[in-house]
């Protein structure tokens, strides 16, 4: 089993003021048709035409452990797609390399067509709650109302059709009698739902979302999966980080399964079998009953 | 009643009194509003580091001619940037960072202080433990100065800080430039520190950077009340632990401190969201469980 030595860097959350070296993720370039470019060689079934989110060769490294080596994939609009992997198989860390939130070796990100990092406006990212101090003085609607700081911009307040859009999300998320209520008051639950208000404040087209149905109740489980459906019809495009192999992989369009380099990507029986599993836990990985 | 007035008006007939309560103020409104932050971050023993790590600065400052407030300020701002160096260069953890560079800019400063102390007239006990009866019109004005850019940039870069304190990858997600917005809160934080040298000195210049805020944590839910509570418990300690001095002849910074820990003791006990006394209280209120 993988054991996460890299692991204290990525949580710690304190002040990070060392700057991003210019050179390691330069995003100069053009999309490049790298289909097929697969390094492990999996079962890459149809050719997708034209993905809206592509990484290219995505590597990352932690001081002295590799954590993400090579990792290519595509993913079309409108789909969700579950990133699946063994603790310290690097799937927050390949989330947190396309939002260019952690310097990487190597890779390109492009979001329709462009570089990823001039599309930030159309993406939004919900983080680890376990990353959150829970403690913070902040009630509901302020942190919902965060999703709307970028679009408020520098030295302006944020506006009334800002707090309306803020007011639907909690609608949405069947919040809105939390409202004034402290975050750290809430549960597991309750608190997941808030974080996803917020992004959906932000108007996204593209959502990260990274573990969001860890220590969540079960009607936290179906709202979210129930938003997460309406979005992708609605055309948004989605990845979840996911931990759990049982019944709520049918929530998925296409898994993408993960042990630092790519093992496999596509739908549940291309992806869930007994070799790909093997090298994505280990030997003694039993598969869960399908439901 | 009459006594009592004249009483609070006598210290105010003298000019030193006058410029210390200013100060005092002021630095109790922005050691308050600064100090928020580094609670919310957990951040304290930053405050601490920077705070020790200006007198160095000072003591150059001094040799040079240039304006203390400048060199501290100088030396403070280097401080944290050699513990993200640290921190960053090496596997070393950011409290241990701190604490190396605590020590030994301290050190370094206590040392040219020494030095210096030899020739001139230069007390390193006013650095340490402030002097703030001995105020200057020029130190009036310079903290006044510091006072109003530290509001105005609390005020103006609200929003975003509270975003980056309390979730840094999701603002970095959206394009805010963190790396800036941290060093601004550094620059803010260091700042705060050197307008507040004068008033309590560098020891104890981490009471009021974190006891106001705190003690407002205990009875307010949002980081703005925080800071509005905490900047005027600060106000209330400042002054009252200047008349303190004034009349019971007490350093005046440990005066204000003390005050202001007091006050925290008093939210401790008897908040009504998280004060031990009135969770005790209000169980024995409640009847006695319902087995039914």
């Amino acid at each position: 089993m993988l054991s996460l030595p890299w692991f204290p860097l990525t949580a710690n959350r304190a002040s990070n003021t060392h700057s991003q070296r210019p050179g390691e993720r330069s995003l100069i370039g053009l999309p490049t048709k790298s289909q097929g470019h697969d390094p492990m060689g999996s079962e890459r079934a149809h050719d997708r035409p034209q993905p809206i989110l592509r990484v290219n060769n995505m590597t990352v490294r932690y001081r002295n452990v590799l954590a993400l080596e090579q990792v290519s994939f595509g993913l079309d609009a409108g789909k969700m797609l579950g990133i699946l992997g063994a603790n310290g198989a690097g799937k927050s860390t390949l989330m947190k390399g396309i939002l260019g939130l952690i310097p990487t070796v190597s890779g390109q990100v492009f979001y329709d067509g462009q570089p990823f990092q001039q599309q930030r406006h159309r993406v939004a990212y919900v983080p680890q709650r376990s990353q959150i101090d829970w403690a913070y003085p902040a009630t509901v609607w302020d942190v919902v109302l965060m999703g709307r700081i970028r679009s408020a911009g520098w030295l302006s307040p944020i506006s009334a059709s800002s707090r309306r859009i803020a007011m639907e999300a909690l609608e949405r998320l069947g919040m809105v009698d939390y409202r004034d209520r402290s975050i750290g008051e809430l549960s597991g639950g309750q608190q997941q739902r808030v974080f996803l208000a917020r992004a959906m404040t932000q108007q996204a087209d593209l959502f990260l979302l990274d573990e969001p149905f860890v220590g969540v109740d079960q009607k936290t489980q179906t709202i979210i999966f129930d938003l997460l459906r309406e979005l992708t019809q609605e055309g948004k495009t989605i990845l979840v980080v996911h931990h759990d192999l049982g019944a709520s992989l049918n929530q998925f369009d296409e898994l993408l399964l993960l042990n630092r380099h790519l093992i496999a990507q596509g739908d549940r029986t291309t992806v869930m079998t007994p070799e790909n599993l093997h090298q994505a836990y280990g030997s003694f990985f039993q598969l869960p009953q399908a439901a | 009643m009459l006594d009592l007035l004249n009483a609070l008006v006598e210290p105010l007939q003298y000019s030193f009194m006058q410029r210390s309560l200013i100060v005092a103020i002021l630095v109790g409104v922005i050691c308050a509003l600064v100090g928020s932050y580094l609670m919310v971050q957990r951040l304290a023993l930053l405050g601490d580091a920077i705070s020790h790590s200006v007198l160095p600065g000072l003591a150059i400052a001094f040799l040079t001619g240039t304006n203390l407030f400048v060199g501290a300020f100088i030396a403070g701002i280097l401080s944290t940037v050699a513990i993200t160096w640290i921190r960053t260069r090496s596997p070393i953890k950011e409290d241990a960072a701190m604490g190396i560079v605590l020590s030994s800019f301290f050190a370094l400063g206590i040392t040219l202080i020494t030095v210096i102390q030899k020739n001139n007239k230069i007390d390193l006990n006013h650095f340490l433990f402030g002097n703030i009866l001995q105020v200057t019109h020029q130190d009036v004005r310079d903290t006044a100065i510091i006072a109003a850019i530290v509001i105005i940039l609390v005020i103006a870069l609200y929003k975003e800080l509270l975003f980056y304190t309390f979730d840094p990858l999701s603002a970095q997600a959206t394009g805010l430039p963190v790396q800036w917005l941290n060093f601004g809160l550094m620059v803010l934080i260091a700042l705060t520190i050197v307008a507040s040298m004068k008033a309590v000195g560098v020891v104890l210049v981490l009471s009021l950077l974190i006891t106001p805020g705190a003690t407002a944590y205990l009875l307010a839910p949002r980081l703005h009340q925080v800071m509005m509570i905490g900047a005027v418990l600060a106000v209330i300690a400042s002054v009252s632990g200047m008349y303190l001095s004034y009349f019971f002849n007490l350093p005046s910074g440990a005066a204000i401190v003390l005050v202001i820990s007091s006050f925290f003791l008093l939210a401790m006990l008897f908040s009504p969201r998280h004060g031990i006394l009135t969770e005790r209280w209000r169980d024995r209120r409640l009847p006695p469980s319902e087995a039914s």
